[in-house]
């Protein structure tokens, strides 16, 4: 009896700190935070030119920093992206997309600084928008304007500004978070046919009463986290689901991953005689299906 | 003769139950509350409220603002939403941190300033305006080390 009481003593313990750890393990989105650009003003132009910007950039990085949640640099990634001549002037258009891909990041946050001149005083205004890196789906907005003052300094400003909504706009990317939590995240699903391959997904399966694009839909619909999914729309040689929701944790509480629901999709496809290959990038998975020889 | 024994024994309870200081009325959380200003991660509000004693009544004022600013938020705030999303769940899951921290003097430790602005003595009742200023970043770190509410992030 002492025996077992002490090897409970001892294994108990063991127990609850593995479930803790296990809770603690859950991987947490990456965030990075970047200047609004137009199509004509690069990343880096963006932040090199414009002191009231790296204020501004810098608050939201320290606002996410106190709250536990470390930042990926932007200027360190245009570093990189420049080693890796990603960064050319001729590709303006794409280099915010190539920072953004290349960071790593779930989800930026970017920010947009504009001074206010004015007879009654001066004051600035700074927009947050907050996004998920991959499906661009918005997750937090805010407009903050500082008080009139009669001043020139715009940092002081734009400070004030930032400092009055930050905790707002953080209150409501939590808030997203908890939805996702509660609801799944979404991944964007497009089904494509093979050039040449004799698949169509308008037509019979299997002689069967139901079409392959309907057996595609039904697997999704009974699959999708809380059989939440939105069926974009379907053609003969293509079918995209623009919001399928996964869950966030598995069974056993860890991080579920996207290629483990991407696995069971190439499954079933496989159990209906369908070959798949797959890309995934992020939240968005290409999947091309061809006929089995 | 035990008659007058009686009667003694009934005007000290008498006097005994006169002299017994008023009893603190129940918190009732209301929202009253006015934002003055926000510094880094401070707010400062205004709130009215009342109690038997001047003592209490400046309690109660402090409780409706830590009860707004976790139950309800401040509208034109930096703090618009609520710490604590969801009441019941938090009750369900931390009463006793919740009480201790609420109705038992635990948000001191947060209250960096709380003086009163205004205060009137009617119906035996206190009634008291008060100016106090939180540091919210304190407060949330509380929270979340006590797992009343989630840390930033999924």
């Amino acid at each position: 009896m002492w025996k077992l009481t002490s090897t409970l003593y001892f294994i108990l313990p063991l127990v609850f700190l593995s479930i803790e750890i296990c809770a603690q393990n859950v991987s947490q989105p990456t965030i990075m935070v970047i200047p609004y650009t137009t199509q004509s003003v690069s990343l880096r132009q963006a932040i090199e030119n414009n002191d009231g910007v790296r204020v501004a950039l810098a608050f939201v990085k320290e606002s996410f920093d106190k709250r536990g949640k470390n930042t990926i640099d932007i200027r360190a990634k245009l570093k990189q992206t420049n080693n890796n001549e990603v960064l050319s002037e001729g590709q303006i258009k794409d280099v915010k997309d190539e920072v953004i891909a290349l960071s790593g990041a779930d989800i930026y946050v970017e920010v947009e600084v504009k001074k206010n001149y004015s007879q009654d005083g001066n004051s600035a205004t700074v927009i947050l928008s907050a996004f998920d890196a991959y499906s661009g789906e918005s997750y937090a907005n805010k407009v903050a304007t500082s008080p009139k003052f009669f001043t020139s300094n715009f940092d002081k400003l734009i400070e004030k500004a930032v400092e009055f909504e930050l905790d707002n706009f953080l209150q409501t990317l939590q808030q997203k978070f908890d939805d996702i939590r509660t609801n799944g995240r979404t991944l964007i699903l497009t089904f494509g046919v093979l050039d040449g391959a004799k698949i169509n997904l308008n037509e019979e399966i299997n002689n069967s009463d139901e079409l392959l694009s309907e057996v595609i839909e039904n697997w999704m619909r009974d699959n999708a986290f809380k059989n939440n999914y939105h069926l974009q729309g379907t053609t003969n040689s293509k079918m995209i689901f623009d919001l399928v929701k996964i869950p966030v944790l598995d069974e056993k509480g860890g991080n579920y991953k996207v290629s483990t629901f991407v696995a069971q999709i190439r499954k079933f496809f496989k159990s209906i005689n369908i070959k798949t290959s797959q890309i995934t990038q992020g939240n968005n998975v290409v999947f091309t299906l061809s006929a089995n020889p | 003769m035990p008659s007058f024994k009686i009667i003694i024994t009934a005007c000290l309870a008498v006097a005994i139950f006169s002299c017994k200081t008023p009893s603190t009325l129940p918190h009732t959380k209301h929202g009253g509350i006015k934002f003055i200003k926000n510094e880094g991660s401070t707010i400062t509000l205004t709130t009215q409220h009342y109690n038997s004693q001047l003592n209490d009544a400046i309690a109660s004022a402090e409780i409706n603002l830590i009860e707004n600013l976790l139950y309800t938020g401040v509208p034109n705030s930096n703090h618009e939403k609520p710490l604590i999303r969801d009441k019941g769940y938090a009750l369900d899951c931390c009463a006793l941190v919740l009480d201790e921290f609420i109705y038992k003097g635990g948000y001191k430790e947060y209250l960096m300033e709380s003086n009163v602005l205004n205060k009137s003595f009617s119906n035996s009742l206190h009634w008291v305006e008060i100016e106090a200023t939180f540091n919210m970043d304190g407060i949330r770190l509380f929270l979340e080390n006590k797992n009343v509410i989630r840390k930033f992030g999924l």
